[in-house]
């Protein structure tokens, strides 16, 4: 559709598995041939743009190659490493879990409220479980975006200003939850780590409850309710709500970008990358085809147009970023230091939660380890 | 030509010249030849085997620009301080020293009975050799996956007959399991060297032994296992490399977990390489790996005269 309204303007593209997707990237960055605009999620846009990889946009945006006039301006600022705006949010998303809202019923249990703490969440998924012979909750309650969560809702930021430790000295909240997550395991409320194994590396389509097997789920972004809503059956009803909040805490969950488009510093033709980014994320016939598939549209002008259309899946996103909006936890860029995919890949999963889940080692010891190594990388890549 | 007497030179000058001239050419016609090889060899292994010696000795991440040179940092981090590298040291060594014997002892087994001529023992064979054509295939590793599903093939029949399932691929005891039967599986090449080795074996042995009243049992101890040690030997060398070397199955069934029981060495060389571009640390890593297959081979060629019994050999 750019091509059309912009002839001279032509675009080459390949088709890629979301894996290989950073393999190839950063291949090129380092090879050369990267595209002129690419996709980011927050933490490679952080790397990226410290590496002087990205071109800042801010002077797009002033001669308003790049229109930010619709856009709310804490959604302009998602994409800003250190006061220059390197990325365009594509789309917000949240994390949120999934309920099914026919299997409450049949169980007799009302929904919970989005003001809902974590002791109410584990007194549902037992009572789900015992009423229903399923599993109360679904997989990856011990998903890494929870651990931010958890310190977001006692008003706590994961890692220092400088990035070098992390900024919490109290794992309580993180020792709490993972005992949770162990006695919801021991009374058979959710699955075993190795039952949750083969599908957590699947997609939404694959989830428990699209099978009906668990009556609530974790979503790791908003959006993939429209995956997992058309895998599950359009006569099907679904609600999203906000993680739990710890007792007498705040919400700790917050809306963020879910993905970000970039230009690139070798581009040959930055004016008309910046363009087409400019349209990718304003022009309304575009995002009509879009339909929300990477998050909610930033542009107030392009999100009414998309909900006078919207279909069941996708009221139901909106409605939740609408209630979500109203007291989430607030997000910025700089909150993940270099060195955080590190710490998910080799010390968070493999030292923490899975040891723990497995009962190799119990939570108190853990996160003791935990802090040590996270400390490590956090000084070495800082 | 000029005759020896016209150039005043004793004989053995000029011969040796001429020989010297034309052993130059031939030399040089000899590399011509393989030049494009040679081009191939040193433009695509050599120089990038050792770029990746030197790059063990930096921190290069891509992103970051050049390397830097760290010296010994990674291989010290790799022994000392990395949980993980030790875990799929653990991983990879289980699955080297569980999957060869068995694999070498059914490629035996089956071997042994393939050597009567029967009517069918060209399909056996065939059948027998396909696995291990198709074995080591993304294809045939996501079948394995959905064999040992949590819904997968093998609980179904389980369930069928009212016997307990199991998560055969999330559990950390039987995952490595799953590699181990999918990698003995693959039997059939050593098989087919076995039967060669054992075509080899001169009748004659056999008659004598029947007729001196030997058993089976021992015909098979005394004169068939001895006379096939060095077919065993190739096959024991063999087999275990490309177990320290498994990559494709860990990747695709199970992806290192659960708990990294199955985190092979090259898988983890290759999360590390490709997932978190820690690719300083994963050419030190893979240089280590080299480092011990050439020990392991040189050990085990070493201790191989006292038990490899060569015909020819002397005592």
């Amino acid at each position: 559709m750019f091509e059309e309204e912009n002839p001279g303007v032509t675009f080459a593209f390949e088709p890629l598995g979301f894996d290989e997707y950073w393999t190839k990237m950063t291949t090129q960055a380092a090879g050369g041939g990267l595209p002129d605009v690419m996709q980011h999620g927050s933490s490679t846009l952080v790397e990226w743009a410290k590496n002087g990889l990205l071109l800042p946009l801010d002077e797009f945006i002033s001669d308003s190659v790049i229109d930010f006039t619709d856009i709310p301006e804490t959604l302009q600022n998602h994409g800003k490493v250190d006061d220059k705006i390197y990325g365009i949010s594509n789309g917000s998303n949240a994390n949120g879990f999934v309920l099914d809202i026919d299997a409450f019923e049949k169980a007799g249990i009302a929904l919970p409220e989005d003001s809902w703490t974590w002791d109410d969440f584990e007194r549902l998924a037992l009572e789900l479980h015992e009423k229903l012979d399923i599993w109360g909750f679904g997989m990856y309650l011990h998903h890494i975006d929870i651990w931010r969560i958890l310190y977001n809702s006692v008003g706590q930021e994961l890692y220092a200003a400088d990035g070098k430790s992390l900024a919490y000295t109290d794992d309580k909240p993180l020792i709490d939850h993972l005992n949770m997550i162990l006695r919801l395991q021991e009374a058979g409320a959710i699955p075993s780590l190795a039952e949750e194994t083969e599908v957590s590396s699947q997609g939404p389509e694959s989830q428990f409850i699209v099978s009906g097997q668990c009556a609530m789920d974790w979503l790791a972004g908003s959006n993939q309710l429209v995956a997992l809503w058309s895998a599950a059956g359009e006569n099907r009803r679904f609600k999203l709500m906000p993680l739990p909040r710890i007792a007498g805490q705040k919400q700790g969950t917050s809306i963020r970008p879910s993905q970000f488009l970039a230009l690139t510093k070798t581009s040959a033709h930055p004016e008309q990358a910046a363009a087409f980014m400019n349209y990718f994320v304003n022009s309304i016939d575009a995002n009509l085809v879009l339909n929300a598939e990477r998050g909610v549209p930033i542009n107030l002008k392009v999100l009414e147009a998309l909900k006078a259309k919207a279909e069941a899946p996708q009221e139901a996103v909106y409605d939740y970023l609408a209630r979500l909006a109203m007291d989430s936890a607030p997000y910025s860029l700089v909150l993940d230091p270099l060195g955080v995919e590190d710490i998910r890949t080799n010390v968070y999963y493999p030292e923490l939660t899975d040891p723990v889940r497995y009962g190799m080692i119990n939570p108190e010891d853990a996160v003791v380890v935990f802090r040590e190594k996270a400390n490590e990388i956090l000084a070495a890549s800082n | 030509m000029q005759t020896i007497e016209e150039r005043g030179l004793p004989n053995k000058q000029v011969a040796i010249r001429r020989k010297t001239k034309r052993w130059r050419n031939d030399n040089l016609m000899g590399y011509l030849f393989i030049a494009p090889w040679l081009v191939g060899f040193f433009g695509l292994t050599f120089i990038p085997i050792a770029a990746s010696l030197l790059l063990s000795f930096t921190d290069y991440d891509i992103l970051s620009g050049s390397p830097n040179w760290v010296g010994l940092k990674n291989y010290e981090t790799m022994f000392f301080r990395d949980p993980r590298y030790w875990r799929s040291v653990k991983a990879t060594l289980y699955f080297a020293f569980a999957s060869v014997p068995l694999k070498l002892a059914f490629a035996l087994g089956v071997a042994l009975l393939l050597t009567k001529a029967r009517r069918f023992v060209g399909i056996y064979r065939a059948l027998y050799y396909a696995p291990s054509i198709v074995g080591g295939s993304v294809a045939v590793a996501v079948m394995w996956q959905q064999i040992f599903g949590n819904q997968g093939l093998l609980n179904a029949l389980l369930k069928s007959v009212s016997l307990p399932t199991r998560v055969w691929l999330g559990d950390p005891r039987t995952a490595i399991w799953t590699l181990i039967l999918l990698a003995v599986w693959q039997f059939g090449s050593p098989m087919l060297i076995f039967l060669a080795g054992l075509k080899q074996i001169p009748t004659e042995y056999y008659e004598a032994a029947e007729i001196d009243g030997a058993g089976a049992f021992s015909r098979f101890w005394r004169i068939t296992l001895p006379l096939l040690t060095p077919v065993i030997f190739f096959n024991l060398v063999m087999q275990l490399i490309y177990g320290f070397m498994t990559f494709t199955q860990a990747y695709i069934i199970t992806s290192g977990k659960p708990l990294d029981t199955t985190l092979f060495y090259n898988l983890y060389v290759f999360n590390r390489a490709f997932g978190v571009f820690d690719l300083g640390y994963s050419a030190a890593m893979s240089w280590v790996l080299l480092a011990v297959i050439a020990t392991v081979s040189a050990l085990m060629f070493k201790l191989s005269r006292y038990w490899v019994f060569y015909e020819t050999a002397e005592k």
